[in-house]
């Protein structure tokens, strides 16, 4: 493990009881400390399992996972502490407003009082979400959603946010603002490890990717790197096509 | 502490804002267990060992009437009723409340009888005497009875066996205040035979007593009213159905990816778990404290005896809290092994009442056959039940509820056991 690894993935496998086929087929990579890291693919790749793994969701069959320094399979709970996840289903209740949901999901982080109050109303004023703290969420527009889903993981300052696919099924405007606002938050110092259908958004975003398929790693590296490689590609989703394939997935 | 009580204001803010989950948990098992008692009143009545409403009429207020009263109202068989809506009865009324089918029975004494029967015992006396050629000073007439017509007005639907039960009370009763006037007159008349100022006094001693008792060990079985019954088995199907709402809320988690949220958060699942199921048990005693109150302080408005809850109260919370606490747990167990809310709702609501009815929540144990009765001791619904029974109908304490309860805990801990432990599985798997 490097001095500047963060997260280190080793023979990763996970096969789900009743399946021969595994999800995550010997899985091993890298991410420093800092990056924006993009790990792409097509539908039933491996990728939300693998983050499932590495957010203690699911035990790995095979393999280690390491979290700065910590064993996912022993300090498992140290490493929640370390890890904000947004996960691809908003993950809120839906009859609570948004600041109840804030304040149940900070408390459970440890947070409370002053310094509660405080992160709810930054992270809030950042996504443009201030004025409706007091709606209910299933009130909220699509965007919102997606908002105020992405300020529950940050609202404990994580070292390592986890997005599965996070600006999925949102307009434009609260695209642009949740990418402008991972970019400034990497800047910060934290890292991001992020999955997405949008490969456009991942080359802009990622210093590096993953390409998986089939459980497995196909190809990993820089996005420019990756097109640099494959002179018949313009750009990121080319070169995806041409490593994956243009069959439909399940 | 933080993190519990934030999952308990969480649970608590998703409860009152789950508008269909309030009215399942608080406003429908009000309804229910109000209906149920006054519907089933009348068909427990039937069953039970009632005392049957007979008019009695006695204008006379004299000795016959009143004895045979007295040895009505000693057989327990009967609440005898003089007067109807605040009114005197008198011969027509009593006859067309009887006749109008509000009452099986009516009693007529007409006016003057005791005076008749009192005249008609002296005659009998005095002819006595007469035929032996004994004359006392009393010239009155031997000759011409006037006998005494009780009127016993049956309603035609009433059972041969009711009939005969009124007619042998006031066979018997008119038997005994005319056995007594005729010995009375005896003596009054003899006591003109004795010389000086002496008087014959006949004393009757008890010369035959009944010994009742039961050939074989009696059946100690109380059986409860409407109230006693219905109050206590609806509160407990009604805390049984949280399972609706709490099994519910564990899918939609599961469901919405919160499950996943609070997994992936430290040290929290466990917390924001306890902290449901506080409130969710919490839910269970309050619904018993509604639904307790309401059998107390409602149902006698509607004429019905209120639920009598014994004095017990350290056993009564005792019993409440073992019965909120298998609820819940067996509403975790269905959350855990349901994978849908359709699920959750259907079948936990079959396994609702199949308990129910198998544990006598429906109709009293009781009234089953006897085949059947043995099964009902499996259900856990039963357990409850037997408790509450023991506590409204025999005042039992702590020591006597304590089998049941123990079998009511032992019923949850093996549902969160199960829960927990199919819970495991999956992750493993």
């Amino acid at each position: 493990m490097s001095e500047n690894t963060i997260i280190e993935i080793i023979n990763l496998c996970k096969t789900y009881k009743g399946n021969h086929k595994p999800a995550v087929d010997d899985v091993s990579l890298n991410v420093y400390q800092g990056e924006i890291f993009g790990l792409l693919g097509p539908n039933g790749a491996g990728k939300t399992t693998t983050i499932s793994i590495l957010c203690g969701l699911f035990a790995p069959t095979k393999g280690e996972v390491y979290v700065d320094g910590l064993s996912i399979r022993k300090d498992k709970e140290q490493i929640k502490n370390i890890i904000g996840i947004v996960p691809q289903d908003i993950a809120l209740y839906p009859s609570l407003t948004a600041y109840e949901n804030l304040r149940f999901i900070g408390r459970m982080y440890g947070l409370k009082g002053k310094e509660l109050k405080q992160q709810i109303r930054k992270y809030t004023e950042i996504l443009g979400l201030d004025d409706s703290l007091s709606k209910k969420v299933n009130t909220f527009s699509g965007g919102m959603k997606r908002r105020i889903n992405l300020v529950a993981g940050l609202l404990h300052n994580p070292r390592i946010v986890i997005l599965d696919e996070p600006t999925v099924g949102v307009d434009v405007q609260s695209r642009n603002l949740i990418v402008q606002y991972l970019h400034n938050l990497n800047k910060t110092g934290t890292t991001i490890i992020y999955t997405s259908h949008y490969l456009q958004e991942a080359e802009c975003m990622c210093s590096r990717v993953a390409f998986m398929d089939h459980g497995k790693i196909i190809i990993k590296g820089s996005p420019k790197g990756m097109i640099a490689d494959n002179p018949d590609c313009k750009t990121l989703e080319e070169v995806f096509l041409k490593l994956t394939g243009i069959d439909l997935r399940d | 502490m933080n993190k519990f009580f934030a999952s308990f204001v969480k649970e608590v803010l998703l409860l009152i804002r789950d508008k269909a989950g309030m009215l399942s948990l608080f406003i429908m098992p009000v309804i229910l267990v109000f209906v149920m008692t006054i519907i089933e009143d009348t068909a427990l009545n039937a069953i039970a060992d009632k005392q049957i409403p007979m008019l009695y009429c006695n204008p006379e207020n004299d000795s016959l009437g009143i004895t045979i009263k007295k040895g009505l109202d000693e057989t327990r068989a009967f609440t005898i009723l003089e007067e109807v809506n605040g009114e005197k009865l008198n011969k027509a009324s009593l006859q067309r409340f009887v006749a109008e089918g509000k009452y099986p029975v009516g009693i007529f004494i007409p006016q003057g009888a005791t005076d008749s029967l009192k005249s008609n015992a002296r005659k009998v006396v005095l002819k006595t005497f007469a035929d032996i050629g004994l004359t006392s000073g009393d010239k009155a007439d031997i000759n011409g009875f006037d006998s005494v017509v009780i009127d016993i007005f049956y309603d035609p639907a009433v059972k041969n066996s009711l009939k005969a039960v009124v007619d042998g009370a006031i066979g018997q009763h008119s038997a005994v205040i005319v056995g007594k006037m005729v010995s009375k007159m005896y003596s009054d008349i003899l006591s003109d035979f004795l010389p000086g100022d002496k008087k014959l006094n006949v004393n009757y001693p008890t010369m035959i007593s009944i010994n009742r008792q039961y050939a074989s060990e009696p059946d100690n079985t109380i059986i409860p009213n409407s109230t006693q019954h219905n109050v206590p088995s609806w509160t407990l199907f009604a805390m049984f159905f949280i399972v609706i709402p709490l099994a519910s809320s564990v899918i939609q988690e599961k469901d919405g990816g919160t499950y996943m949220r609070l997994v992936t958060m430290p040290k929290t699942y466990v917390t924001t778990f306890v902290g449901k199921m506080v409130v969710y048990f919490l839910v269970c005693m309050i619904q018993v404290a509604i639904l307790f109150s309401m059998g107390i302080y409602i149902i006698p408005y509607t004429g019905i005896p209120g639920l009598q809850i014994g004095t017990h109260f350290d056993a009564l919370l005792v019993v409440v809290m073992a019965s909120s606490f298998a609820a819940v747990a067996f509403g975790v167990m269905m959350g855990s092994f349901c994978t849908s809310y359709q699920q959750a709702t259907s079948i936990g609501v079959i396994l609702i009442i199949i308990l129910a009815s198998m544990g006598g929540l429906w109709m009293p144990v009781y009234y089953m056959p006897k085949g059947i009765q043995h099964i009902t001791a499996f259900s856990p619904l039963s357990w409850p039940l037997k408790s509450f029974y023991d506590l409204f109908l025999r005042n039992a304490d702590l020591n006597v509820v304590f089998p049941n309860v123990f079998k009511t805990l032992l019923f949850g801990t093996g549902c969160f056991i199960t829960a927990f432990a199919y819970k495991a599985i999956k992750k493993v798997k």
